[in-house]
């Protein structure tokens, strides 16, 4: 027999923490987050609503399923989760909960969400991240983003975490973490803010992004001419 | 994702945040036109 739980009503959303994929849409004008295990199969938006991942018809989160969005009340417990290869290239969420909750020991089950933070890490080779691109894997109708520096870039899909913010709306804030701030240490990151009020930080990152993206241009165009050259 | 055991179960929801040009006030205070009428029941 289960007992009955005791009942709360917060003043103010509760805080938790999460990892997940970054996402852009196929047409590329939508941008949102896909989860790490199980709701994988289900991209969501900055704000939105759970919904039960096996189809079952009743209201995410049922307390006799699993479904519904999951976080973890503690910010180290979602770092430790990026330790793992396989979630290496997620980013780390702070997200307001809201609606219909269930409070466990380490975190929470909830009917719906609001994104407020997406901490970057580094790029693959270990520089800051400047953009977010194709990660070479998706669901269908999106691709999967992954942290990328402005050397690392080349030709692939891409955007700028300032343009991810802009794209995925609701005032989402995009954060460039380096290994220090994502293991908890300073804040050294720039913040890529909010769609408005870009700061000296993220458009030094866009110009690093827009020079790379040149400069493979003008190798792609040398290729080219040179190609031309040996054939004529 | 291993969350323990279940505590409590809830409901939050964000506060709606004003606007700040939602609380300002009017510069001037605007007449009313010609006041209307006084409604009284014509019929019950």
């Amino acid at each position: 027999m289960r007992l009955r739980l005791p009942e709360e009503r917060p003043t103010e959303p509760p805080t938790g923490y999460k990892i997940a994929h970054p996402v852009l849409s196929q047409d590329g004008t939508r941008a949102g987050f896909t989860g790490v295990s199980l709701g994988g199969a289900l991209p969501y938006g900055v704000l939105d609503e759970a919904a039960c991942v096996y189809g079952r018809r009743h209201r995410a989160p049922h307390r006799r399923c699993d479904c519904g969005f999951h976080c973890v009340h503690e910010r180290a417990t979602a770092e430790a989760l990026l330790c793992t290869a396989e979630h290496r290239a997620a980013v780390l969420l702070e997200v307001s909960v809201l609606g219909a909750y269930i409070r466990f020991e380490r975190g929470f089950r909830y009917a719906r969400q609001r994104v407020r933070t997406a901490t970057v890490g580094p790029c693959a080779c270990g520089a800051g991240a400047g953009a977010l691109s194709d990660a070479g894997w998706g669901r269908p109708g999106w691709r999967a983003l992954t942290a990328a520096c402005a050397g690392c870039v080349r030709g692939r899909t891409s955007l700028s975490l300032a343009s991810f913010a802009r794209l995925a709306g609701e005032g989402l804030r995009v954060r460039a973490g380096g290994d220090a701030d994502m293991a908890g240490g300073v804040q050294v990151a720039s913040d890529a803010g909010a769609a408005s009020g870009l700061g000296v930080s993220e458009l030094v990152a866009e110009a690093a992004l827009l020079q790379a993206r040149l400069d493979w241009f003008q190798s792609q165009l040398a290729r080219l001419d040179e190609s031309g050259r040996q054939s004529g | 994702m291993r969350l323990g055991k279940a505590l409590a179960t809830g409901v939050a929801e964000e506060q709606a945040h004003a606007q700040d040009d939602e609380l300002r006030l009017p510069e001037e205070i605007q007449e009313l036109e010609a006041s209307a009428p006084e409604e009284v029941p014509a019929a019950r």
